[in-house]
Formats: structure tokens, sequence, C-alpha cells
């Protein structure tokens, strides 16, 4: 019985401490459990789901120097990411610029990519190279694609550059908002520029 | 007593916490949708349950039977992605008509971006039942204007009506494909589901 009077613990102390310690431990481990989500009132930040390791979605970039290859990419579409970079994110803290080194922070392509729905996109897939965990993950290597199999999605230079001004966006972190006028509204070319709030984080960010 | 209380609590406590883990723990389905999906410009997206609805080419209630690695666009082995190919068992139909491979199937294809997923994906078991939100991709096709031959080759195949265009029933509520989007489709996250499938229903 004395070892159960350890110290200045009496019975009843010591059965409110250990209960103390089960539920704290208990609460810890509740908390372990449940995942974390990461916060969405913000636009900006790496986000989505890591299943088997591999990460999908949008990625931070590792620093502010975000240069981009081109892959096989139509000349028009090339002219319209070649814009965006000069003329929307040059301008903000970011420095982008055109290489021809395939290893490099984003790689752009176009392609028939089938009947999927999807005008463009970017992915941060199995090569990419990440760092840090959401929302705050890092790629590099990642790829940006755009889907020719709609044409008429790429039929205007607005909507090209509407469309390279947000893939782009995504490579940086940058994800959609409601804000008809930031090339990051979701799914309609309103605008091929970014609003403040969008350049606000990424000159925060980088 | 307490040698016995204590030990009692804490056996009691993993308990609840494997409970706990276990309910909370994603479903196949969910991983599924979360895996394939990709921050995108779609070219169709909803601003409601009705307008998706009145859209799509059909609305079935079924539950996806079995995936396997499908068609390859691009130019393999840089650029270029997979699709997987899930067999969709159709139990109701709630509008259009559908296409279908075998009495009571359909052939779904789910984009896979990036290919070295692909076994990742056809690790997962969806089974949970959920309404589809369905183009018929050699209806898309037609209107797109492609050649007579590639519209034959679309024939079999239908996709979601946009990536999120999928509802499930994770213990008679809907669940949803929730990324960071507010709208029509996270409230309807944890409705009963087969309410869902009223709204669903032209």
């Amino acid at each position: 019985m004395a070892s159960r009077h350890v110290g200045f613990v009496s019975d009843s102390e010591g059965l409110h401490a250990r209960a103390r310690v089960v539920a704290g431990l208990f609460a810890v481990m509740l908390a372990l459990a449940v995942p974390s989500s990461t916060s969405y009132a913000s636009n900006f930040g790496s986000e989505c789901a890591v299943v088997n390791g591999v990460s999908t979605c949008v990625s931070l970039a590792n620093n502010a120097v975000h240069n981009y290859y081109f892959g096989s990419v139509e000349v028009n579409q090339r002219a319209a990411v070649n814009w965006v970079s000069l003329n929307v994110y040059n301008p903000t803290d970011v420095n982008t610029s055109e290489t021809p080194n395939s290893d490099t922070d984003v790689r752009v392509w176009d392609n028939t990519y089938g009947l999927n729905n999807i005008w463009g996109w970017v992915d941060c897939p199995s090569h990419c190279y990440k760092t840090g965990g959401h929302p705050n993950k890092t790629g590099y290597r990642q790829e940006l694609r755009f889907n020719l199999s709609y044409p008429n999605a790429f039929d205007s230079q607005f909507e090209r550059r509407y469309m390279a001004c947000h893939e782009f966006g995504h490579t940086l972190g940058l994800r959609h908002n409601g804000n008809s006028g930031s090339c990051m509204y979701a799914n309609v070319a309103t605008s091929n520029v970014l609003d403040s709030h969008d350049v606000s984080h990424l000159n925060a960010q980088y | 007593m307490y040698r016995r209380v204590i030990p009692l609590a804490l056996v009691g406590a993993l308990m609840g916490l494997l409970a706990v883990t276990l309910t909370i723990r994603d479903s196949d389905t969910s991983r599924l949708w979360s895996t394939v999906y990709v921050e995108a410009v779609e070219a169709e997206h909803y601003e409601s349950l009705a307008s998706m609805r009145d859209a799509s080419d059909a609305v079935v209630v079924g539950r996806i039977l079995s995936t396997s690695a499908g068609r390859i666009f691009g130019d393999p082995p840089e650029d270029f992605v997979q699709y997987v190919t899930a067999v969709v068992e159709v139990d109701r139909v709630l509008s259009g008509n559908i296409v279908e491979i075998a009495p009571q199937a359909i052939q779904l294809e789910i984009m896979v971006s990036d290919p070295a997923e692909m076994d990742g994906v056809l690790a997962l078991v969806p089974r949970n039942e959920s309404v589809f939100f369905l183009r018929h991709k050699a209806k898309e096709a037609e209107r797109l204007g492609m050649p007579s031959e590639m519209v034959a080759a679309e024939t079999p195949f239908y996709r979601l009506v946009m990536l999120r265009g999928v509802v499930w029933n994770e213990s008679g509520q809907a669940a949803v494909y929730r990324g960071d989007h507010v709208d029509f489709l996270t409230q309807l996250a944890g409705q009963p589901f087969e309410e869902v499938i009223r709204l669903s229903a032209r």
C-alpha cells in the first residue's frame, strides 16, 4: 500500500491526478487522430490531399526565382505565358523567365489530353521535388498543362493569357478566389491579371 | 482498486480512440476523388445542384464495381496523362439515357494527371453508393466538331460533368470533395443521402 502514497499525494488527490493524466493523454491522442485542415480564409498556400505519398494540386514555389521551361507548347500559348511572366508576375517580388533547362521550377506543356472537362491545370507529380507540409509545401519541377482537346478555350489572346495567368498563379501557391477582377477567378476568363490581394500574397511570401 | 481502475480507463480510452480513428478515416471513395482532383480551369462549372443536374447527359445512382488503367493521351514518356476506367453499376437512372457496356453498367473515365499515381488509385476500393452527374463523351466530341471516328471512339465513355460532380453516401449522409470550395456541393455534405438523390432527380 505504501507504494501508492508517493510524496504528498493523498489517495483522492492521486486518483484525480491520475485521472487528469489519463484524460490529458486521451485528449492528446484524440487531437493527433483528428486530421488537421488548412485555413481556407485565404486563397494562398499549398493545398490538397496526399495519398500513398503522392500529392497533387497547389504548391508554393521554393524561392522568388521562378523559371519555366517550354516542353511542347504552341507558339500562341508560349506567347501568352511569356506575356504574363513579363507583365503580371515580374512586377511582383517574383522573378520569372523562360529557361531552356527542363530541370526547373515549372515545365509547361500543351497537348490533346482527352475530354476531361479541364482546359488547364497544374500538378506537382511524383518527380516534382517537395519540401515542407501543407499549407507551406513547396514544389520544384511542377507541371503546367493546357488541354488542346478543348481548342475553343484558346481561341482568343485574352483567353490564352487568362489561362496562363491562372495556372502560373497556381505554381506560386495562389488558389482560386471569388474576385472576377483576378485571373485566379475560377473557370471564367474575366481577367488576365492578378488583383491586389493576390499580389500582396506573393510579395509577402517571396 | 485504483490499480485496476487506471489501466481499465486507459484501455477504454484506447478503444475510444480506435473507434474515433476508424470513424474519421476517409473512405476509399473520398480518397479517390481527392487524389484525382486538380486545381483546374474547367470547361463546365455549375453554381447549383439544379443547374448541374439539368445540364448533365445523365444522372445515375450506383457504385463503382471495378477500376482499371485505361486510355493514355499525350506523348509518353514525358507529356501524357492516363485515365482510370471505372465500371459503374447503375442502380437507378435519375435522368437521361445511358449507354451501357453491359446490363446496368457504364464506363466512367477519371483522369490521373500523374501516371505514377495509377497504382495507388487502383488500390482504392471506392464502393460507396454515389450520385454521378455524367457527360457522355461522344456527345461532347460531336459538339466540339471532332471527326466521326473520334466521336465513335468516345461512345463507351462518360466523365463527370465537373471534377467534383459526384456525391457519395457515407453512413446515410451525403459526402463531397470539399477542397477549399464553399459552394452548393459543400452545403450538401452531411445532408441525408436520400434527400440528395431526391434533389438530383429531374
